[in-house]
């Protein structure tokens, strides 16, 4: 089974929980997809394996075969291409999305595609534990690709089930992830911030129709009531882990609780048992 | 008079940005407006109560349509289209709304000429009074594109009002992440302010962060928010600032009672203490606001 792990905002626990269920069941493989800012390596141990590019093409123009036409530039949507009705049409790499359309407007074959890198892929293992994380390149925004590139060597794994830790938010990066699970867990915490962000990750698991499920991390922080949407969207309760100082410092260490609070680490495994029990 | 813009953003998410934005709001003394830029999951309404006075669909990017009744599920789209958006399925062109980019690429290839571009609502951009200053802040329907788009044009209207209402300054609450909406939240702002916090996540997506404000040459600082957590990985995190060069702002300590003020739907400048003060007058010379 192919379990997200999402939440809508930020710092709920997403990757402290995905490290956990991971380590309760090391057989999965564990999926970094948060690739803007993965930590999941963080919390499973030292990474050994390798490191694979990913590219996306870029327009580049042949001064010696354009003719100077400009159906290119007003060909392209992103606005990446300028031309001031004379002369060479000039490229902006940063804008250009790789779409290919320009190069096949172009009377004269004038424009190529060059490969730019835009993140990478991290395949191997986490302290034993097969492990696999996208990791964007500082500075591309390129994010649904690098999360679609590691998601297509995941499959190649072959492995019985995958731990996804997803991206923060509700937009497309989520959707992309969420698009190759069986399942969505969400983590959130009992405050107003976590509250609303829920109901946006709610609407979209639910417009997507993913079996959803919750997870309340830091039970105590806040003590705002949940039940009315999950009444609304038909959702449960899986797991409830209580905010406890030593579990944070533990996390802020680099350290998974799972494997020095046993509290938690029985939470996590009751989330287990529910989750095969009513998922599988 | 200049306007200058100040963002804040973290890398890691969670780390403390709306509460700190909504706290600089409440302690700034100039004639300010105040943009929510975290368009997919936006929380500083939650704190700042906005009285709102404006709302307007937003429509990104138009995206491709098929004419299903002309459609033969011939594929050319399906070749051509590099973001993996449009499928064959029961022999029939389908568009898969959020990864489509609008490009036209398919357009082009189709031989029946049966695809189309069509535009739609993907969220709503509103405006509303607050005790503040004005706040624009806007929501991107779940599982939405184009955010990068909206957080621009919100901050352009952010932009407008300073100018007509005499505002010299426009404090931005960022998105978690070092991607589109981040990158343009940032660009073309005076100053970031990255808040961090003591753990080794918030470390690694540190350091990105104020990559990404390198690249896009936008002077930053750095806050450690929750910085008794773990002293010793606050020492770790001042040395990597010293290190590197990057100007430190200050700390702001974990305490329940700004937990509990946030948890309550108010910003707990109070119970920050002298805290506050000092913080905004440090991004104040940073920021290089006018006096």
């Amino acid at each position: 089974m192919r379990i997200a792990v999402a939440s809508g905002k930020g710092g709920t626990g997403k990757t402290s929980i995905s490290a956990s269920l991971v380590l309760a069941r090391p057989e999965n493989l564990a999926l970094d997809l948060d690739v803007e800012e993965p930590n999941l390596n963080i919390l499973l141990g030292a990474f050994e394996g390798g490191v694979l590019p990913v590219t996306m093409p870029i327009a580049r123009i042949e001064g010696s075969k354009c003719v100077e036409c400009g159906k290119c530039a007003r060909s392209c949507v992103f606005g990446a291409i300028a031309w001031m009705g004379a002369g060479f049409p000039v490229i902006n790499d940063s804008l250009c999305r790789g779409c290919g359309l320009c190069s096949r407007v172009c009377p004269t074959e004038a424009i190529f595609e060059e490969d730019q890198i835009v993140g990478e892929v991290r395949s191997g293992t986490c302290d034993g534990i097969p492990f696999l994380e996208g990791r964007l390149r500082v500075g591309s925004v390129s994010t649904v690709r690098v999360i679609e590139e590691t998601v297509k060597k995941a499959k190649a794994f072959n492995r019985p089930g995958w731990v996804m830790d997803c991206p923060p938010g509700t937009a497309c990066p989520v959707a992309a992830s969420l698009r190759h699970a069986d399942m969505a867990l969400l983590v959130t915490e009992p405050t107003p911030f976590g509250r609303s962000d829920l109901e946006g990750m709610l609407e979209l698991t639910a417009g997507m129709q993913i079996p959803t499920a919750l997870v309340i991390n830091k039970t105590g922080i806040g003590d705002l009531s949940l039940d009315d949407l999950c009444k609304k969207f038909g959702v449960e309760v899986l797991a409830r882990y209580p905010f406890s100082r030593s579990a944070a410092e533990c996390g802020a260490r680099g350290e998974s609780p799972f494997k020095t609070d046993a509290g938690w680490a029985e939470i996590t495994r009751t989330l287990w048992s529910r989750i095969e029990r009513r998922f599988s | 008079m200049r306007i200058r813009e100040i963002v804040v953003i973290s890398g890691k998410g969670g780390t403390g940005k709306t509460t700190l934005t909504a706290s600089l709001a409440a302690v700034a003394a100039e004639r300010k407006i105040l943009a929510d830029a975290d368009v997919d999951a936006p929380n500083l309404a939650l704190l700042l109560h906005p009285e709102e006075t404006f709302r307007e669909p937003f429509r990104g990017m138009s995206i491709a349509e098929v004419d299903r009744t002309r459609c033969t599920g011939c594929g050319a789209c399906e070749e051509s289209c590099r973001y993996d958006a449009i499928h064959v399925r029961e022999g029939k062109a389908v568009v898969d709304e959020g990864f489509c980019e609008g490009c036209r690429v398919c357009l082009h290839v189709c031989p029946e000429q049966c695809i189309s571009l069509k535009n739609f609502e993907r969220g709503t951009i509103r405006r509303g009074d607050t005790a503040m200053g004005p706040l624009w802040h806007a929501r991107l329907n779940p599982g939405g594109e184009n955010s990068g788009l909206m957080v621009a044009l919100l901050r352009r209207e952010a932009r407008k009002e300073a100018e007509t209402a005499g505002a010299q300054l426009i404090i931005t609450d960022g998105p978690p992440g070092i991607g589109c909406p981040v990158t343009s939240s940032v660009t073309g702002a005076d100053f970031a302010v990255i808040v961090s916090e003591p753990s080794m996540s918030a470390l690694s997506d540190l350091r990105r962060a104020a990559e990404l404000c390198g690249i896009l040459a936008v002077p930053f600082g750095v806050l450690i928010n929750r910085w008794n957590l773990s002293e010793e990985l606050t020492e770790t995190l001042k040395k990597t600032c010293r290190e590197k060069g990057w100007l430190f702002l200050g700390t702001i300590p974990f305490d329940r009672r700004i937990a509990e003020a946030v948890g309550s739907g108010r910003i707990p400048a109070p119970e920050m203490g002298d805290v506050l003060p000092a913080l905004w007058s440090t991004i104040r010379k940073a920021g290089r606001l006018e006096q």
